[in-house]
């Protein structure tokens, strides 16, 4: 009896065993390929047809003419450039600037919290709260010409030049971020240990040289961290420049992101949107690889 | 089995709960709306009175939808299907992009003659409204809704001061007057001398001056207000001897034969009509990066004797509070050129009878005059133009009806959001200066006509 009871139990285990594998292989399995595999192999199926929205209701193959098409498409060159040139200015004064208030706030001690946390309110805004605020203030009549001209200086038609148009969306993007990377590098100054200074200072280390030989080489691996991240976001700015110019003055701030949802949702060309979303994708993941293979994250972290 | 019991008890619990979502979801009909100038408010009051007559047997919900998401979440719903509304406001230069997945009309009254309201009167519509907003490739896809043309907004105490008057017949050789009922529209070279002289003729603000408020943004503004300039010539004599008549299809920007009409290999119009407008910009704040919105702001804040808007602004701009309240009148710009909406039926929806029912409600003559009165929403019929009680009451009302008469129209092109959009990029490099104005209108031309060609027009 006893017997037939192990029996038992030792069935009903191991068939309790097959429905927990199959309820817990199964459920994200299938969540996979509603989630990932699915859209993927649409947005595959999408790049490669024509699907005009205004006349289609079905793609339809065309194989890699969208890709040709792209490479003759003067706007889509003309967003790459804007992109390019925005997110150079932008990360690079970001990082300078997150450096320095890293630096100088990494030294206060008194209201210290307070003013860290003022500093991070720009970036706990959504970007479309930041582009219509910047749109006020680059407004022909806006605060910031009313302030120019306590100086004596001409207004400056910040949203209609394209380099100020530029300029003003770069502006909104580095008053965004800085904080982002500021906070990065901060927690990377807090983790380098005092008595590496101490001894440096010991030593006869002045300022500079305390910077140069202890502080920058210790914090280059959150910095690279800080840039690397910062890249990769800023080339699908999008709510800014959408906001704050349109994409104009003639074309001079339409980014990839903006020309890839025009060309995916305005024209209702999706086939030939989700060719150019490839495209970005791809090079984002070069970026990225680029990115890990130059900072040597992948030893850092133990990934090899 | 009594376990079996409570589980068939719930099967049957779940299976009647669905199937009243299926039925209350059958028996609602939604309709999205523009979410601006008093449309959706006016949809919002009429599905209420729609609602009283038959909420017994269907209820009408209707969602506000911004401008600039309405286009992309029509072609979405309709190209897969998936009957998120059924019923749209469509701005009648989309009509092109979406026109192939709207309701024919005629065939929902054919087989439905019993809900046809005897006393709808289609011929109090303007014809031009019927033609641009009701119909596309000969089939009726909508029922006019909101009309819009641009409309010169000017100031009262400027233009009516007795001293200014006499200093601009002194250097300018006639009279400073707005054209009112019954004159003869302004003519650019007016238009021209009146905004030179409210910037540097005279001296009528503290601090900056600007004689017109004129945008050109890229996008929507650049396009219908050069159409304004471009439609002058499209339209005179010359220009119909030169293009033909006007496709109401295609619109101004465009031959008889479908060609692309200002392209400067064709004729000179469309290089005259780019520097009258780049003329006039020379008095305006910065007119690239004036969109409609923004183009209100040096009006209403006292800045510009002049603006060029849509004449649905009237509230805002007049508004208590505003800088400029009870100093404003309008009059008609030398072409005006027309805006719009209809409402149309989705055609994927099951209920186009309900559908039908409900927009013949909001458009129909009582209506107009209702919406008109309670939500200023711009009026598409004739009656309700004309009306002199509300005329008298509204001193905006009487220039929609002549607009009318003489008005420029953009193309109903199912790739009119790519030819927005080049505009914009390179036409827009003749206000930024960084083309000339001859290559910027050429490299337009060529661009449009590559467009064209590619989309098989």
């Amino acid at each position: 009896m006893s017997g037939l009871k192990r029996n038992y139990s030792k069935n009903n285990y191991s068939k309790n065993i097959n429905i927990a594998k199959t309820v817990f292989i199964g459920i994200p399995l299938l969540s996979i390929i509603l989630l990932i595999i699915y859209p993927t192999y649409f947005f595959i199926k999408i790049m490669l047809s024509r699907f005009d929205l205004s006349f289609m209701r079905e793609p339809v193959f065309i194989g890699l003419t969208n890709f040709i098409n792209i490479f003759s498409d003067i706007y889509f060159w003309n967003s790459v450039f804007n992109t390019f040139i925005i997110v150079v200015f932008a990360v690079l004064i970001e990082f300078a600037l997150g450096l320095c208030l890293a630096l100088l706030l990494g030294k206060i001690f008194f209201g210290g919290r307070i003013i860290k946390s003022l500093f991070i309110i720009p970036m706990m805004l959504p970007p479309i709260v930041a582009g219509l605020n910047f749109k006020l203030i680059f407004d022909t009549f806006g605060p910031i010409n009313e302030f120019l001209k306590i100086f004596g200086i001409d207004p400056i038609n910040w949203l209609g030049n394209p380099f100020w148009a530029r300029t003003s969306v770069i502006i909104a993007d580095v008053w965004q971020w800085t904080p982002f990377i500021f906070i990065i590098l901060l927690a990377g100054l807090q983790s380098i240990p005092e008595e590496l200074n101490e001894a440096a200072k010991v030593d006869g280390a002045s300022g500079f040289n305390l910077f140069r030989f202890i502080t920058w080489p210790l914090l280059v691996p959150s910095a690279t961290v800080a840039l690397a991240i910062r890249a990769i976001d800023a080339v699908k700015i999008f709510d800014v420049p959408f906001l704050l110019t349109a994409g104009g003055p003639g074309g001079a701030t339409e980014v990839l992101s903006l020309y890839i949802y025009r060309a995916t949702f305005r024209f209702g060309t999706m086939g030939y949107g989700a060719a150019m979303a490839s495209i970005m994708l791809i090079g984002l993941s070069l970026l990225a690889v680029l990115i890990i293979k130059i900072i040597n994250l992948s030893n850092r972290m133990g990934w090899d | 089995m009594k376990n079996l019991f409570y589980i068939v008890l719930s099967l049957v619990l779940i299976s009647c709960l669905g199937v009243s979502s299926i039925v209350d979801a059958n028996e609602t009909l939604n309709v999205g709306i523009m979410s601006a100038h008093g449309m959706s408010d006016s949809a919002q009051y009429v599905a209420e009175q729609f609602n009283k007559k038959y909420g017994d047997k269907i209820e009408v919900k209707v969602t506000p939808i911004g401008f600039e998401l309405l286009l992309d979440k029509m072609l979405v719903d309709f190209s897969t299907g998936s009957n998120l509304f059924d019923v749209y406001s469509v701005g009648y230069h989309w009509i092109g992009q979406v026109g192939q997945y709207l309701a024919d009309l005629e065939k929902v009254k054919s087989e439905y003659p019993e809900i046809v309201d005897p006393n709808y009167n289609e011929e109090d519509f303007p014809k031009i409204l019927w033609e641009t907003y009701a119909t596309y490739k000969g089939k009726q896809i909508g029922l006019p809704f909101v009309d819009g043309t641009l409309t010169l907004f000017y100031r009262t105490d400027l233009f009516e001061n007795p001293e200014y008057k006499k200093a601009f017949k002194e250097e300018y050789g006639y009279e400073l007057k707005m054209p009112k009922l019954g004159d003869d529209p302004l003519t650019y070279q007016q238009l021209y001398d009146y905004a030179e002289f409210f910037t540097k003729g005279v001296k009528w603000s503290d601090g900056k001056q600007y004689g017109i408020a004129l945008p050109a943004a890229a996008g929507d503004p650049l396009l219908s207000t050069f159409c304004c300039f471009f439609g002058d010539y499209r339209r005179s004599p010359e220009g119909i001897k030169e293009f033909g008549k006007v496709d109401p299809d295609y619109g101004d920007y465009f031959t008889e034969d479908h060609k692309v009409a200002f392209d400067p290999k064709i004729s000179d119009f469309g290089l005259k009509a780019l520097k009258d407008y780049l003329e006039l910009g020379k008095f305006s704040p910065s007119p690239e990066t004036l969109d409609w919105i923004t183009t209100s702001e040096p009006f209403s804040s006292g800045l510009a004797a002049m603006m060029i808007g849509w004449g649905g602004y009237w509230p805002s701009i007049t508004a208590v509070g505003s800088k400029v309240h009870n100093k404003v009148a309008v009059s008609l710009i030398p072409m005006p050129h027309l805006g719009g909406w209809n409402v149309a039926i989705n055609d994927n929806s099951d209920k186009k009878k309900w559908a039908y029912m409900y927009m013949q409600m909001l458009t129909s003559k009582d209506m107009n005059k209702t919406l008109y009165k309670e939500f200023t929403e711009t009026p598409t019929r004739i009656s309700t133009m004309m009306d002199k009680e509300l005329q008298k009451d509204n001193p905006d009302l009487w220039v929609m009806a002549p607009s009318l008469k003489r008005v420029s129209t953009r193309p109903k092109m199912a790739v009119l959001s790519k030819l927005e959009h080049s505009m914009g990029v390179i036409l827009s490099k003749a206000w930024t200066g960084g083309l000339s104005p001859e290559e910027a209108l050429q490299r337009t031309a060529d661009e449009w006509n590559r467009i064209v060609k590619m989309a098989g027009y």
